[in-house]
């Protein structure tokens, strides 16, 4: 595996800029693997992994999943998925405030990677000569070397590829994570997004009946934090990583000057909005690499809920908010009722309507009177 | 670009209020626009929308108790971020140096100002009443970004510039009937015009972005004068 490592004897000057800080981290990194020194490994089952069918799967941009079954029809295959990494710039909100964001497949957040247990993600992970930087993979989901990121740093104009094996259902953060500050720095500049481990037999309600559901929406929320000028306003600039510095100040702050859903404030409404009709099972995924959340449905509820993202574990029911905890993903299902329009939010309420974690689904349909009725206008207080 | 004809412009000029040394600043450049709305009565109308000069003026001579953070160099940009109590201060203010009763539009003679170039009205998203509250959603299209220099947007043939632009323009009618002469029960929001009308609460300076509520929220909150010729 040694050819997967970078290839740092040949870094131009420019990315010795942004490497720098990425040297010292390896020295962390090592207390890790130190404290596990001695342990024994376990006798992991091994598989001829060359007999195994291949499935390539497309990736598509968020909110959207790729093609997948919710029960394996087969046995455990070879996942190849393909991340290209760009660093692009891109307009947070409807003020036009700019971030050099850090993307794979050049969306905020990355595209959602969709296996069954047991099944191997092969991932090829590329980054583009025309980047700045180095990045990498982490994997919550993955055992092992950081979560791949020790195996998959690549230099601009380098690809490394990782196959790992899918152990844990659930919902799962990926994330760039290169060293030292550059960690934080990639993840709050929009490097990170999620992948779903499904049983092979579906997802189930805790009572062993199936859970199916007819459509599913991937929701990655993203802290960003934009450094403002001398007069108060966003800085804008020319090159991704030349706002280091500046940023890193505002993040010493634990202070995001966004909280979007998508990439930007308004990215899943208006024409954008999720849709569904009355009587569909959605499942929404709430990714956050980095910080604490809590969704929740304005009209509606969160039928199952896997809060901790893990599907091993028996989902919560009939639940008004839950909890995503940074660093994590989490599973909602929700059966609409009314046709109407909803509004999925952070409902820490700043951040939904100030910061912009606001996303819309219109849902078609018959209204229920039953539910909910307007018995009388607003009209004059008459008494 | 204004495209108003020579001949209206004559016009205009003839009929410009001025006020001495603070004409250019406060009230200058208004133009008769005759209201079919309105019964045939003709206003003076602002051709912009209140500048952050003038707002300045205002602030530093006394006038106005509120001066909004706004970038330098920005003079000839509207001024935005004010409530409906602050135009009262300006509008006090405003009247010590004019020979005219200069006010707010209602939002009649708003619209009558116009016209502006509306988006086409798509199909309302629920046609059953009972889903009124939501039959409207995606229709409201809302320019963004930040405040421009007057004249960035679109001008009247007869010369108003930016009815359509990004700055939503505070009007003088209630969202709701019934206010009007009942002291003890003030208006709690008036109208604003806009790309699309919104009923915007009499202390919001600052309209949220992006929120949970359902209608598109202003981008910002301004003002025009008219006079009564």
């Amino acid at each position: 595996m040694t050819r997967l490592m970078n290839s740092e004897n040949v870094m131009p000057a420019r990315r010795n800029f942004l490497k720098a800080t990425a040297a010292a981290t390896f020295g962390g990194a090592g207390l890790v693997v130190m404290a596990g020194k001695g342990i024994q490994a376990a006798a992991a089952t091994t598989t001829d992994v060359s007999s195994l069918p291949r499935v390539k799967q497309k990736m598509v941009a968020p909110p959207f999943l790729p093609e997948h079954e919710q029960i394996a029809t087969q046995g455990p295959s070879i996942v190849e998925v393909e991340l290209i990494i760009e660093e692009k710039k891109m307009v947070i909100d409807a003020d036009g405030t700019e971030v050099w964001a850090l993307t794979y497949n050049g969306s905020v957040p990355g595209p959602m990677i969709i296996v069954h247990e047991g099944d191997y993600v092969e991932l090829m992970l590329k980054n583009l000569a025309t980047n700045a930087m180095e990045h990498n993979i982490d994997f919550h989901a993955a055992t092992g070397a950081l979560g791949g990121g020790a195996l998959t740093k690549v230099m601009p104009g380098e690809q490394a590829v990782l196959r790992w094996k899918a152990t844990k259902t659930g919902v799962f953060v990926y994330h760039c994570a290169p060293g030292d500050v550059m960690i934080p720095y990639h993840v709050v500049h929009g490097m990170s997004g999620a992948i779903m481990v499904l049983p092979r037999d579906g997802l189930k309600d805790g009572k062993g009946n199936p859970l199916k559901y007819d459509l599913a929406y991937f929701i990655g929320e993203q802290d960003f934090y934009i450094p403002r000028d001398e007069k108060g306003a966003f800085k804008k600039y020319e090159t991704a990583g030349e706002n280091l510095a500046d940023c890193l100040d505002v993040m010493r702050t634990l202070t995001p000057t966004h909280v979007v859903f998508n990439g930007a404030a308004g990215a899943l409404t208006g024409d954008a909005a999720m849709k569904a009709k009355v009587g569909d099972n959605v499942l929404f995924v709430h990714a956050q690499a980095n910080r604490d959340s809590r969704p929740h449905l304005i009209g509606g509820h969160g039928d199952f809920v896997w809060e901790t993202g893990s599907f091993a574990d028996v989902p919560a029911t009939g639940l008004e908010t839950w909890f995503i905890r940074g660093g994590s993903a989490g599973a909602m299902m929700y059966k609409f009722q009314q046709p109407g329009i909803y509004a999925y939010v952070n409902h820490n309420l700043i951040e939904a309507v100030m910061l912009g974690a606001t996303a819309h689904v219109v849902v078609d349909g018959e209204w229920n009177d039953d539910l909910m009725m307007q018995v009388s206008k607003p009209a004059p207080i008459t008494g | 670009m204004l495209r108003t004809s020579a001949a209206f412009l004559a016009m205009a000029l003839a009929l410009s209020w001025t006020s001495g040394q603070h004409a250019d600043s406060i009230g200058a450049q208004m133009v008769p626009i005759t209201l079919a709305e309105s019964g045939g009565r003709t206003v003076l109308v602002s051709r912009f929308e209140v500048s952050v000069a003038s707002w300045r003026q205002c602030y530093e001579e006394g006038g106005c108790s509120f001066m909004p953070n706004v970038p330098a160099g920005s003079d000839a940009v509207p001024i935005t971020g004010i409530n409906y109590f602050d135009i009262g201060n300006y509008l006090d203010w405003a009247n010590t140096h004019s020979t005219r009763a200069l006010r707010l539009p209602t939002i009649i003679e708003w619209r009558a100002i116009g016209p502006i170039a509306t988006d086409k009205k798509r199909a309302p998203l629920f046609t059953d009443p009972r889903m009124a509250w939501a039959a409207n959603y995606g229709q409201e299209k809302t320019p963004s970004g930040p405040p421009k220099v007057r004249g960035s947007f679109s001008t009247t043939p007869y010369g108003i510039a930016d009815l359509d632009g990004n700055v939503w323009e505070w009007t003088s009618s209630c969202f709701k009937p019934g206010f009007e002469s009942d002291t003890e029960n003030r208006c709690p929001a008036f109208m604003a015009g806009g790309a699309h009308e919104a009923a915007v609460s009499v202390f919001v300076r600052d309209p949220a972005s992006g929120g949970c509520s359902l209608g598109t929220p202003p981008a910002h909150l301004g003002f025009r004068l008219v006079s009564d010729l």
